[in-house]
């Protein structure tokens, strides 16, 4: 089943719409990711963390 | 702490207790509170299990289930701060709701029936719950409407502790009568943890311990716990003195000259937590007086105390 | 017997929907006027201070219950009306 609801990244409000009703902001997926406690790729996700701080 | 009202003057000992933003890493672990973001699939009771093995911990405990495909603020109380959770139970939740309805019935009537069922209402628990199915009064204390669209109504909903909100848009159905459901759920607030900053993923928890145990660079791993302290956020205040502490965390009934500080109105019977000088929670319990009757005391029991949350012998003993 | 409320619509889920003043003990039964028992209160819920009634149709008179809309509803005298209210009123 499809989901609806989105929040905007700029006023965090929520919203069914395709962009905010409210700010004209872009939207974001609230749900979180899915987790599985192997957290396979865990270390590849860490790397990439790094990597995005680093070069920021 | 926010605007408490001066009773007596009295300074607290360095030597003892820690101010909760300052503990060691270990320490503040070990009373801390995770403000997860709670991803849609696990209970509650699962996510609790893999906190404690992510973070090699004893015990964990969350504050205020929410069903397996609900997702949102799902506070996790650490070690010695899973206690402390309990405070949470009985705490107002908000949530982000999308109702569907199962006919159209235009915009001004899912306007009335909102309105309607907001203030006190009535709401027997859903037949496959674990509590009882005898009839309650809940209390909405908002709904925002955000957006109607044909039969979806997206809103935003602040609700004392236990209520029901998938049988909330249930009853809203039979009172319209063409039927609803809940389509989606987010739990946005519960007591003083929010959607903000310091909400975190799994992912993140994961990655911050990792970098701690194999960089040994702490500040991610702070930034995802949170001190226990903010279990109490939502409750009404008495700070004590240094020398009344260890007192009650052996469990003894608070009197009048322990007490230095306390909030503005306090009504007997309220939840009150007990703190230090410091910020740190010793424990909570019921007032037996109001905050002016309090102020003017100096002798009695004020607060009957409930629950204990401090260690005994974190502070000295200067009782009998 | 005592007036519970007028019907106010069939829910989808084939309860009877009323709204009453009162708030009646979840499994009393209802009559109608000709005293003849329809079903029984199902569920209470909505605004406490004129609640949403839904009452569960007794199998044998579920055919006939979509024309009473607007009949009005009756629980015996000795209902205990005071049952739901009782535990919370000192919040
Ligand atoms: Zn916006």
């Amino acid at each position: 089943m499809k989901l609806k609801m989105r929040r905007c990244r700029v006023c965090k409000e929520y919203t069914l719409k395709d962009h905010c009703p409210h700010c004209g902001g872009e939207l974001e997926v609230i749900y979180p990711p899915r987790y599985s406690p192997e957290d396979k790729y865990g270390k590849y996700r860490r790397m990439l963390k790094k990597q995005m701080s680093d070069s920021s | 702490m926010a605007e408490l009202l001066q009773k007596a003057y009295g300074e607290t000992d360095p030597h003892y207790g820690s101010i909760p933003e300052e503990r060691p890493l270990e320490e503040h672990l070990s009373k801390g509170i995770i403000n997860l973001d709670k991803p849609s699939g696990p209970t509650s009771h699962e996510i609790d299990a893999w906190v404690k093995r992510i973070l090699k911990l004893d015990k964990t405990g969350h504050g205020g289930t929410l069903d397996p495909r609900v997702t949102g603020v799902l506070p996790i109380g650490l070690d010695t701060a899973t206690r402390s959770i309990q405070l949470l139970l009985e705490a107002p939740k908000e949530y982000v709701c999308l109702m569907r309805l199962h006919e159209d019935v235009g915009e001004a009537k899912i306007r009335d029936i909102l309105g309607e069922f907001t203030g006190k209402i009535f709401q027997t628990p859903p037949m496959r719950s674990a509590v009882k199915r005898e009839l309650r009064v809940r209390t909405i204390y908002y709904v925002n409407i955000l957006e109607i669209d044909g039969q979806d109504a997206l809103f935003r909903i602040g609700c004392e502790a236990g209520t029901y909100i998938r049988k909330y848009c249930h009853d809203i159905g039979e009172a319209l009568g063409v039927g609803a459901h809940m389509a989606e759920l987010r739990r946005t607030r519960v007591g003083d943890f929010q959607e903000d900053d310091t909400l975190k993923t799994l992912q993140d928890v994961t990655d911050a311990y990792h970098y701690w145990i194999e960089d040994g660079d702490e500040a991610p791993l702070r930034e995802c716990v949170l001190p226990m302290e903010r279990a109490a956020s939502h409750l009404k205040k008495i700070v004590v003195r240094d020398s009344a502490i260890d007192a009650v965390c052996h469990g003894a009934d608070l009197a009048a000259g322990g007490i230095l500080q306390l909030s503005e109105g306090i009504k007997r019977k309220d939840t009150l937590a007990i703190m230090t000088l410091k910020g740190e929670l010793v424990a909570a319990g019921e007032a037996l007086a109001t905050t002016t009757e309090i102020d003017q005391a100096d002798k009695g029991i004020m607060v009957n105390i409930k629950k204990v949350f401090m260690e005994p012998g974190t502070y000295p003993m200067m009782w009998k | 017997m005592k007036k519970l409320g007028k019907i106010l619509h069939l829910s989808n889920r084939g309860r009877i929907i009323l709204r009453s003043h009162q708030t009646p003990a979840l499994g009393l039964s209802v009559f109608n006027s000709r005293n003849k028992k329809v079903g029984f209160i199902h569920d209470v819920f909505g605004p406490t201070k004129d609640p949403y009634i839904s009452v569960k149709i007794l199998a044998s008179k579920s055919k006939k219950s979509e024309n009473r809309v607007g009949e009005t509803l009756y629980v015996p005298e000795q209902a205990k009306k005071k049952w739901g209210r009782r535990k919370r009123s000192k919040n």
